[in-house]
């Protein structure tokens, strides 16, 4: 395998007392596409920034394209494309200055790509950034990002606030021009939708922590909840939790659920036999429902 | 509602600070006279300007909420009275109790500064906007002026107040009236377009990236020049660490982006240090700066013996005085001064700023006409570069070249360490400390600053602790050799080693936002 153009090993970051991110390790190979999600406040901004070296890892390391993105942050940005929802674009600016900026910054500069993102858009090269829509604005940051043809895109829930045609037209176009030419794609999003229809990979930050980093195909077949009724026969969740291939368990209204690792049946089996209970329902779920089944709270 | 509203308005927040600073201030006065009224008068065109934007930045929520324009307006009225007001009235009754002259200058801030505060928020009710360099230019011209005035005209301090405050009130009604009516009385009434900066970020493009600047810094350049070229250069310092702290927040856009931060930090110091050196440069050059340390900037002819004392007994002969700079080391006591027909005078050897000194031009009680003629002939060569005739001697002089390359040194190295402890709250190995570290650095470094900036005003010797960094230079130019090789070399090590330091800080510091945009319930 060719090696990782970001990696994470061991990360961990803190804000005062608060941990953010606590031994993280992920690699993101070239043409991979990952989707990180996690809830508000899970890390996937402060990861994402560490690894553009925006912000500095308190213990662990990151190697962005082999090198260290805070000793060397010219060279590495110089390889990456880089949209966020909070990112600010300078006001004052026309659009046609702010290209001309990058094509500065950028020598590979793809002129052709531009003109084309410039009319896929119906973006007016006159008109100030203060100016434009949300959606503009963020695919003049779009633009920004890919006309150089990075080798890595960091997406940090770069379609958030945005209508869903606008958010689609977004993140296929991401997809579209870069992956196939084999640029990695880092992205967060709170839209599952989004993952789904874009992720080849999956990670799900909690707590600090990778809670799950599997392929989305995989996810889908190897991941199901089991559902058990709370009945005075079904033991602790501690208990449960021992269960080889548990992922989490929590109580909802009258049932546990038990995120299991393995194909339905195989999982109905094991519960049933782990726990000495018949009246067990195991089901795939949708991403959206695995992600609430894997960090929703308690009901 | 409008207790409500002021009670929550920022700007309120920000008047202790200002009674602080304002109250420093009329010690100030006291001590320092027209010098000082000069940073005031800044410090209340802050004030203003801050009240002003924390005003604005409220707006966009206050809209949305279930209150009518007029509350809002006039909660703002009132906030911005009370910042302008009360620090000006607290100087003002400090000024009277300890019987200072300054009284009448801080009403005037007060009276000029309320009338304009209030312009701000007619034009925000209007929606009218200048454009960005038409507002800059305008509150640059206005602390240049100011500045100029203060030095041109030092009696401004004696402003007809009675006038000022006539003028004020009808021009506050006037603006008041004007805006009221402007108002929509129903909250129904669209709210005002409240996006966006006053002071739009500039364009970007090739070559220097002056884009880097808005036009809000000219006004610190505007008052870093003000403040030297008029002479208190360590005032200056004080206002130099405002244009880096506003930086961050402008220049957030570029770290996703491949651009030397060492850059940045050379295009955002040069600037500031350009203006500060520059304006130190052109005062002592142009005549502007005044004489601070002890002696004034020329020759003066005195039977005085005040501070340094001049002369061991008093007599009614002149004696000779060139500012302080040109006195001599005495190292192993002062020599004896000789003229071609043998007349001599042994001058005697007195401590400055912890140097034994001796005035070499100096005339003795027992000395003759002639030897004072002779010996302000000498001071006069030696200080105007020519013979000067004595009714022009009350013209300024310009400090010895190496007291010039000492005293930019000094301030440059002075100002980087000011930015430096700024700079560090955001290194990331400062972030990553416990909070309660933190802030106990924080705190310690607020301290030490407003020790340095403030303390010494209201202290009893102030002169001697606030004119330390000058005090210094010119201690250093007694102490080192004569000629400019050894003094060029010292000047210039200091502040490119503190320069040093700040190039392996500021590529390590974080500019997001402090801490995940939300936290976990």
């Amino acid at each position: 395998m060719m090696d990782p153009v970001l990696e994470f090993k061991s990360v961990s970051r803190s804000y005062g007392s608060n941990v953010v991110l606590n031994g993280i390790d992920i690699a993101i190979h070239p043409g991979e596409v990952a989707g990180l999600i996690g809830r508000n406040g899970a890390g996937k901004t402060t990861l994402l920034k560490i690894g553009m070296g925006m912000l500095y890892p308190h213990s662990g390391s990151v190697r962005t394209f082999g090198m260290s993105p805070t000793d060397e942050p010219v060279a590495v940005k110089k390889r990456i494309g880089y949209v966020a929802e909070d990112q600010v674009l300078p006001t004052g600016s026309s659009i046609a200055d702010l290209i001309e900026f990058h094509r500065y910054l950028f020598p590979q500069w793809d002129g052709a790509l531009e003109r084309q993102l410039i009319e896929r858009f119906a973006l007016d090269a006159r008109r100030k950034i203060k100016d434009l829509s949300k959606g503009q604005a963020r695919e003049v940051a779009l633009l920004c990002a890919v006309c150089h043809r990075p080798e890595l895109l960091i997406l940090d829930e770069p379609a958030g606030g945005l209508d869903p045609a606008t958010r689609r037209e977004f993140l296929e176009t991401s997809i579209h021009l870069l992956n196939q030419e084999g640029t990695a794609i880092l992205f967060s999003s709170h839209h599952m939708g989004d993952v789904e229809r874009i992720g080849g990979r999956v990670i799900l930050l909690d707590h600090g922590k990778v809670l799950l980093d599997r392929d989305l195909t995989t996810l889908r077949e190897e991941i199901c909840v089991a559902m058990i009724p709370r009945s005075a026969s079904v033991p602790e969740a501690a208990r449960m939790e021992q269960i080889p291939g548990c992922l989490r368990v929590r109580p909802v209204f009258d049932d546990w659920h038990v995120v299991m690792e393995g194909s339905p049946e195989s999982v109905q089996r094991k519960v049933s036999m782990a726990l000495g209970v018949d009246d067990v329902r195991c089901v795939p779920m949708p991403l959206e429902e695995l992600f609430i089944e894997l960090t929703g709270s308690e009901r | 509602m409008i207790y409500q509203l002021v009670k929550r308005d920022p700007a309120c927040k920000l008047v202790p600070y200002f009674v602080l600073i304002f109250a420093a201030g009329a010690f100030a006065v006291e001590n320092w006279r027209s010098i000082a009224i000069m940073p005031l008068a800044m410090a209340s065109v802050v004030a203003m300007t801050s009240a002003a934007q924390t005003q604005e930045r409220s707006t966009g929520y206050l809209s949305g909420l279930p209150i009518t324009r007029r509350e809002i307006f006039l909660s703002r009225v009132y906030a911005g009275m009370f910042l302008v007001w009360i620090p000006a009235l607290v100087g003002a009754g400090i000024c009277a109790a300890i019987g200072s002259y300054g009284t009448k200058a801080f009403i005037a801030i007060g009276a000029i500064a309320m009338p304009m505060a209030l312009g701000y928020q007619s034009l925000a009710i209007r929606e009218i906007r200048f454009p960005a360099w038409v507002t800059t230019i305008a509150v640059a011209s206005v602390v240049g002026w100011m500045g100029v005035a203060m030095t041109i005209f030092p009696g401004a301090i004696r402003i007809p107040v009675a006038p000022v405050l006539a003028a004020s009130g009808l021009v506050s009604a006037w603006v008041f009236v004007n805006a009221w009516h402007a108002i929509p009385r129903f909250r129904e009434a669209p709210p005002a377009r409240w996006s966006g900066s006053v002071f739009a970020r500039p364009k970007v493009s090739r070559g220097f990236p002056w884009w880097l600047f808005s036009w809000w810094d000219l006004v610190w350049f505007a008052v870093l020049f003000n403040l030297t070229f008029t002479g208190p250069w360590t005032s200056a310092l004080l206002f130099l660490v405002i244009g880096p702290m506003q930086t961050r927040e402008r220049l957030r856009w570029l770290d996703p982006l491949p651009f030397s931060r060492r850059l940045i930090l050379a295009a955002r110091l040069a600037p500031s240090l350009l203006a500060l050196a520059g304006g130190y440069l052109m005062g002592v050059h142009f005549g502007l700066a005044g004489g601070w340390i002890g002696v004034p900037n020329r020759v003066l002819m005195t039977t005085s013996r005040e501070w340094p004392p001049l002369r061991e007994t008093s007599c009614a002969a002149l004696n000779v005085a060139p500012p302080i700079d040109y006195w001599r080391p005495a190292r192993g006591g002062a020599p004896i001064v000789r003229t071609p027909w043998g007349e001599t005078y042994q001058p005697p050897v007195v401590r400055v700023f912890s140097f034994n000194v001796y005035n070499p031009y100096g005339v003795g009680c027992e000395n003759t006409k002639h030897f004072l003629d002779w010996q302000y002939e000498r001071a006069s060569l030696a200080v105007y570069g020519r013979l000067m005739p004595r009714d022009q001697a009350h013209l300024r002089a310009v400090p010895r070249l190496r007291t010039q390359v000492l005293n930019v040194g000094t301030m440059l190295a002075c100002g980087m360490l000011l930015m430096l402890p700024v700079m560090m709250a955001d290194w990331w190995r400062v972030r990553r400390l416990p909070v309660w570290l933190r802030y106990g650095l924080a705190g310690m470094v607020a301290v030490a600053f407003f020790a340095v900036a403030l303390g010494p005003i209201v202290a009893p010797g102030f002169r001697n602790i606030l004119g330390a960094a000058p005090e210094a230079a010119q201690w250093l130019s007694w102490w080192m050799p004569e000629g400019l090789a050894m003094v060029s070399i010292v000047a210039a090590v200091v502040p490119l080693t503190i320069y040093r330091v700040m190039e392996r800080v500021f590529p390590g510091s974080e500019w997001t936002a402090w801490g995940p945009r939300t936290f976990q319930p």
